[in-house]
């Protein structure tokens, strides 16, 4: 079978990519794929279609409690959880090792990771030349 | 933070602590989580400041870095309240100045009126944008994401009426080393600075830009060329005396 038989393209493409998919990333795509933070559209009146800021609701946000992947510290930590989306983290008082709401710089960062637009989501082989940009899905 | 009589709100206010300041910026990235805020665009921002300094222990000449932690000064004579030509701006009755997102009509007079840099146009709503003490965090009873999150204790944040909140005890325990930064600028800003002009000389206060947003390439740190005029000529080496001579 050519491999080349059906790209991809983009890191847009990257969450439709099956296995064996052959996806194009070329330079300064990712720069391209701009994150969309939290916004929601104004539905009616003169300024309908523009984008505001989502107000994080934190009375009706699920509280889950994890521990932070960041770095080798694993950092106990508290998730506020809205229609199954991390919005938010802070430290977990009631771990051991934290005692208060804090975190690291690192750790604050946690929730904008999922939907990083750069995020690979399955393993990649280089399958052109160097540079090319061409990668195969292998798992 | 809807409440009926402004003598029943809370009167917000802060403290920073600038001794305890670590630099880590962890306050600018969970206020742009929490926020939205986009990328090179700040609602808090932390500075950097290198200058010449004496390392007390040898009496050396050394270099020091300050650490300056900027948000919103929720002022009480607020320079962007009087400059907003559609009165989007407002002042509530907890005293936090916010932004009404549906009458800013993107004029940047407040940008221009702003002494702290604090303002900056959203380049998704395309609308101005501020600190607003994380209100929406408040109405919850939970701190602002900056002041949870510092892992040095920088911030007091409380009711400037109770006398038993954290920013009522800061401010009676520093009691005159709390400062306004920028008091100049006159305008009675409800967050106030402890160690301006002890940890952080008060040159720092220019690295804080009026009348523009932040820059996202200011973190960048002084260089020698700018910090060796605060140096004395490093003295010319002079051999040792036992050094043996060639003839």
């Amino acid at each position: 079978m050519d491999r080349r038989h059906f790209i991809k393209r983009g890191f847009g493409a990257m969450a439709t990519l099956g296995l064996g998919d052959t996806i194009l990333l070329t330079h300064g795509a990712a720069q391209a794929a701009e994150q969309v933070l939290n916004y929601t559209p104004v539905l009616a009146g003169e300024r309908a279609g523009q984008l505001r800021k989502v107000k994080n609701n934190y009375r009706t946000a699920k509280r889950i409690t994890s521990v932070c992947l960041n770095c080798s510290t694993v950092c106990g930590i508290e998730a506020h959880v809205v229609d199954n989306k991390v919005i938010k983290i802070r430290g977990n008082p009631l771990d051991p090792n934290m005692g208060s709401h804090m975190t690291c710089a690192k750790g604050q960062s946690g929730p904008t990771i999922n939907d990083y637009p750069e995020r690979l989501l399955y393993p990649l082989k280089r399958v052109g030349k160097r540079g090319e940009g061409l990668w195969q899905r292998i798992s | 933070m809807n409440n009926a009589s402004a003598t029943a709100s809370p009167q917000w206010g802060m403290g920073v602590d600038l001794e305890r300041c670590i630099g880590c910026h962890a306050c600018s990235v969970a206020c742009k989580v929490e926020n939205a805020v986009s990328l090179g665009f700040f609602r808090t921002k932390v500075y950097y400041y290198d200058y010449a300094a004496t390392n007390p222990s040898n009496r050396q000449p050394t270099t020091k870095r300050a650490f300056l932690p900027t948000l919103c000064m929720q002022c009480t004579d607020a320079p962007c309240l009087d400059a907003c030509p559609t009165d989007a701006i407002t002042r509530a009755a907890d005293g936090i100045v916010h932004i009404d997102v549906n009458v800013c009509d993107r004029s940047r007079d407040c940008i221009k009126a702003c002494p702290y840099g604090a303002i900056h146009i959203d380049p998704v709503s395309q609308v101005a944008d501020k600190c607003d003490f994380c209100a929406h965090r408040l109405e919850a009873d939970m701190a602002p994401a900056c002041v949870e999150v510092c892992p040095a204790g920088v911030f007091a944040f409380g009711d400037l009426k109770d006398p038993a909140s954290p920013v009522s005890v800061f401010n009676a325990r520093h009691g005159t080393q709390v400062k306004a930064m920028k008091a100049e600028e006159k305008t009675r800003p409800r967050v106030q600075y402890r160690g301006l002009g002890t940890a952080v000389p008060l040159a720092m206060e220019k690295k804080v830009p009026k009348g523009r947003a932040h820059d996202p390439l200011s973190y960048e740190t002084d260089t020698w060329d700018q910090l060796k005029a605060a140096f004395s000529p490093a003295p010319v080496s002079t051999p040792h005396p036992k050094t043996p001579r060639k003839a």
